[in-house]
């Protein structure tokens, strides 16, 4: 699984998360608003599941591997606390 | 759905009034482009254009009308000054927001390419202000679109000079199509592989919607992107998407600011707008309010251009309903010597759908009522045949009085009927609060008890149609700045939950709104600051002002500020606001507050907007109407009673000392009549303050429809209005807070 729910609450993203990603990390998102995410451990990201936190902008946590990821889309996202994972 | 339905019919007229203001505001702007007075009302027209639009849920068209507003935002702040172009883009962004209002009063429903329509007038908007990230795909030949520029100016690194290829950056807009997930793309991945990236911008092609209402697989963005590789090594990396991408070669060092550049045929690019809209096809029950609002449209262009004649005659046209308006603005534009000038029509029956909702009872009183007049007239028919051969007998007269009683009673009736049809519960328009309410609540993180009382009181349709805009600015008031943060409330030991009311009631022949909430109250000494601050009162005015006239303050132009930016309201359209609009219904508003305790807002509207009830009284040789509502006591006084303190008079009324007034010379009508022991005093109040005023005498009461002074009396100073009474004569009926003034 690349989108599940964590300890404490958090919904992780893991490896690299394909389109499907979207709708599972949507239907978690509006069962628990507010709930952090964290993208630590995620090598990829799909434009949908981008396309998801810009349109919720849920907290982030952790730096995502990916670079271009890191480099371009992160500023342009809520940062929880960055480099707390 | 009927609650929405109920709020379309206002909404068009309104929509189609606010595009007529903000037209005519945007031509004079174009020849003074720095008309305060102009920019600010363009502002409120667009503002309040989209408060409705956001309202009823017509996403696109708030969305469209929220870049306008932005962009004129700017504009009203100083940061940026009106250009032909950017009237031309305003007046652009109202042409299509009225082919939308005319979709939604036939279709019911924004057409569906609105969405992509609006997306593109956003852009077009926005690019004009300065730093914006979305820019316009329209650009002058050989010059680079806004959109390649501003994103181009976000590489700061490479503007310097050090471009890839001789100081060339190619700028990439990448609006992948909604359906673009279903088909295996994933456009970020493909904007990764551009080799050399110097700036990413991530925007959208429509509003977010609600997370509830995303839907996941449909691509919603659009992608701005700069990379110092010419364009050559970046096309072959979007050659499968090349419909969907857009690549510019740009200058490394970004242009500064945007050419302006002046329209001279505008008004020209206007009237062939309108035109285009009359050859459209349109359904029987609207062609009517298109052709009226597209010739005043074209009419209000050849004013400013200085066609007066032309301007008049298809205003006219306009107000008389003419029915082929292509065929008056092509001889108005071209007059042929030949071609006949298009007879104005006959107003054609049923224009618009101004239906009126009747109480089946009331119906039914009407009609008893036209039942009794009748055997009422009869029993008068009667009394005449007598008089014919001269039949009176002793009882004659008592009986043609109690006819003329009788008729007198039912006419009374009858009108006050007729008139409460007009009247309608405020019940429909406290309803429509609801929602906006809940949804204010939430942007604040408030939570509010909003309450609604009186709801059953009637007020004139034209009032009640009148008073949403007005109330939800009041309310939204309240809500934000009356209403402490929950964690404050706590500390002053208040519930957590704030409470804001809304109630009405009738008094005497006035209604009373009131919106009260239990916040933190105004102080009138922060007021006082902020009104110096502003300059809206001198530094010596502020030492002697009372803490009522300070408070007053917030009703001041240019007194409010709100710092959110939203759907609703802020942006410094406030109060005075609604201390206009309720003006413009007859109205009053008054402000109440205790620190730490709450705020009440009063606004006091006539109940109709036609009967008023009158004093007739006499000063001078003339007879003049007071109107009822500002008089407290009708008196004789005995002139002893009356104290002369210097060149001034006053006299004791319940236990206190008013100033008594004549007014026979405050109209300049003479001296006043110093015979009798007694004289006749009105005691009226003007502006909160009782006054003690000498009348020659007083004729009687009436109730009568005044009419506000049209013509050559227009604008004249004491007079409120004018009523013809029962032998014919002229009333003239006094505006006292002016004339005591």
């Amino acid at each position: 699984m690349t989108v599940r729910r964590g300890e404490h609450g958090a919904i992780l993203l893991e490896g690299p998360c394909p389109v499907e990603d979207a709708e599972t990390l949507l239907s978690l998102l509006i069962a628990e608003p507010g709930a952090i995410v964290d993208w630590s451990a995620c090598t990829r990201l799909h434009t949908s599941v981008v396309q998801v936190l810009l349109a919720v902008r849920p907290p982030i946590r952790g730096t995502c591997p990916d670079p271009f990821v890191g480099q371009w889309l992160a500023p342009q996202l809520p940062s929880g606390n960055p480099r707390s994972a | 759905m009927a609650a929405v339905n109920d709020l379309i019919e206002p909404f068009l007229a309104e929509a189609r009034e606010l595009i007529e203001a903000a037209t005519d505001d945007l031509i004079a702007l174009e020849k003074d482009p720095a008309d305060a007075s102009r920019i600010e009302s363009v502002f409120r027209s667009f503002h309040t254009l989209k408060g409705s639009a956001g309202l009823l849920d017509l996403g696109p068209m708030a969305f469209a009308l929220h870049a306008a507003e932005d962009l004129l935002s700017v504009i009203r702040s100083g940061g940026l000054a009106f250009s032909g172009l950017i009237v031309d883009a305003c007046l652009g962004a109202l042409d299509r927001v009225a082919a939308w209002v005319s979709a939604i009063e036939t279709a019911g429903a924004l057409p569906d390419e609105a969405a992509r329509q609006a997306t593109e007038l956003a852009e077009e908007l926005r690019a004009f202000i300065p730093g914006s990230a979305v820019a316009s795909h329209e650009a002058g030949p050989g010059e680079a679109p806004a959109w390649a520029r501003e994103i181009a100016s976000r590489a700061p690194r490479l503007a310097a000079g050090a471009g890839g290829d001789g100081g060339v950056l190619t700028a990439i807009r990448y609006a992948p199509n909604a359906d673009c997930f279903l088909n295996g793309d994933d456009p970020l991945a493909a904007l990764a592989r551009v080799p050399n990236l110097a700036a990413v911008e991530l925007a959208t092609r429509a509003p977010w919607p609600a997370p509830e209402r995303l839907d996941p697989f449909s691509c919603n963005l659009v992608m701005l992107a700069v990379s110092a590789s010419p364009r050559d090594e970046v096309a072959p990396l979007f050659r499968l998407v090349a419909d969907q991408v857009e690549l510019v070669e740009v200058a490394a060092v970004p242009p500064a600011g945007d050419g302006e550049t002046v329209i001279g045929s505008l008004a020209r690019s206007i009237i062939a707008e309108q035109q285009t809209l009359l050859r459209e096809d349109h359904p029987a029950a609207v062609r009517a309010g298109v052709e009226r609002a597209a010739l005043l449209s074209v009419a209000n262009a050849l004013r400013h251009e200085g066609l007066v004649a032309g301007s008049d005659t298809l205003r006219e046209a306009a107000e008389a309903g003419v029915a082929d308006g292509l065929g008056l603005i092509a001889s108005v534009l071209e007059p042929p010597a030949a071609a006949p000038q298009p007879e104005p029509a006959a107003s054609p029956a049923g224009t618009g759908s101004r239906h009126v909702r009747v109480d089946a009872e009331r119906l039914d009183s009407l009609a008893n009522l036209a039942s009794e007049l009748t055997v009422a007239r009869n029993a008068l028919a009667h009394l005449v045949a007598q008089a014919e051969v001269g039949a009176e007998d002793g009882a004659f007269l008592q009986r043609l009085r109690d006819s003329e009683a009788a008729i007198g009673r039912l006419a009374g009736e009858l009108h006050r009927s007729v008139m409460g049809i007009r009247l309608v519960p405020l019940s429909g328009v406290f309803r429509r609060f609801g929602r906006p309410v809940r949804e204010i609540a939430a942007q604040l993180g408030k939570d509010i008890a909003f309450e609604v009382a009186g709801e059953e009181t009637e007020a004139d349709r034209a009032i009640a149609d009148s008073l949403f805009e007005l109330l939800l600015h009041v309310l939204r008031n309240a809500m934000d700045h009356g209403l402490e943060r929950p964690e404050d409330r706590a500390a002053a030991g208040k519930p957590a939950r704030g409470r804001v009311e809304l109630a009405a009631r009738t008094e005497r022949d006035r209604i009373i709104i009131t919106v009260s909430d239990d916040g933190r109250g105004i102080d009138p000494a922060a007021i006082k600051r902020t009104a110096l601050q502003r300059r809206l009162i001198t530094p010596e005015a502020a030492q002697t002002l009372g803490d009522p006239e300070a408070l007053d303050l917030i009703f001041a132009p240019g007194f409010s500020t709100a710092a959110a930016v939203n759907d609703l309201s802020g942006r410094g359209v406030g109060m005075d606001a609604v201390r206009v609009g309720a003006q413009r219904l007859g109205g009053r508003v008054e402000v109440d507050s205790r620190v730490g305790r709450g705020t009440t807002i009063r606004i006091s509207l006539p109940q109709t907007m036609m009967l008023t009830s009158l004093v007739s009284v006499r000063a001078g040789a003339e007879t003049w109407g007071i109107p009822v509502d500002a008089v407290v006591e009708l008196q004789r006084v005995e002139r002893r009673r009356i104290t002369k303190l210097k060149s001034r008079r006053a006299v004791t009324w319940r236990d206190r000392t008013i100033p008594v007034l004549s007014l026979t010379e405050r109209l300049g009508a003479g001296p006043e009549r110093e015979a009798g022991r007694e004289v006749d005093m009105l005691v009226v109040t003007v502006a909160g303050e009782a006054v003690g005023l000498v009348v020659d005498g007083v004729a009687g009461r009436l109730e009568a429809l005044v009419r506000p002074l049209g013509g050559v009396f227009s604008g004249l100073p004491g007079l409120a209005g004018t009523t013809v009474l029962g032998d014919g004569r002229i009333l003239l009926v006094l505006d006292l807070e002016e004339v005591l003034q």
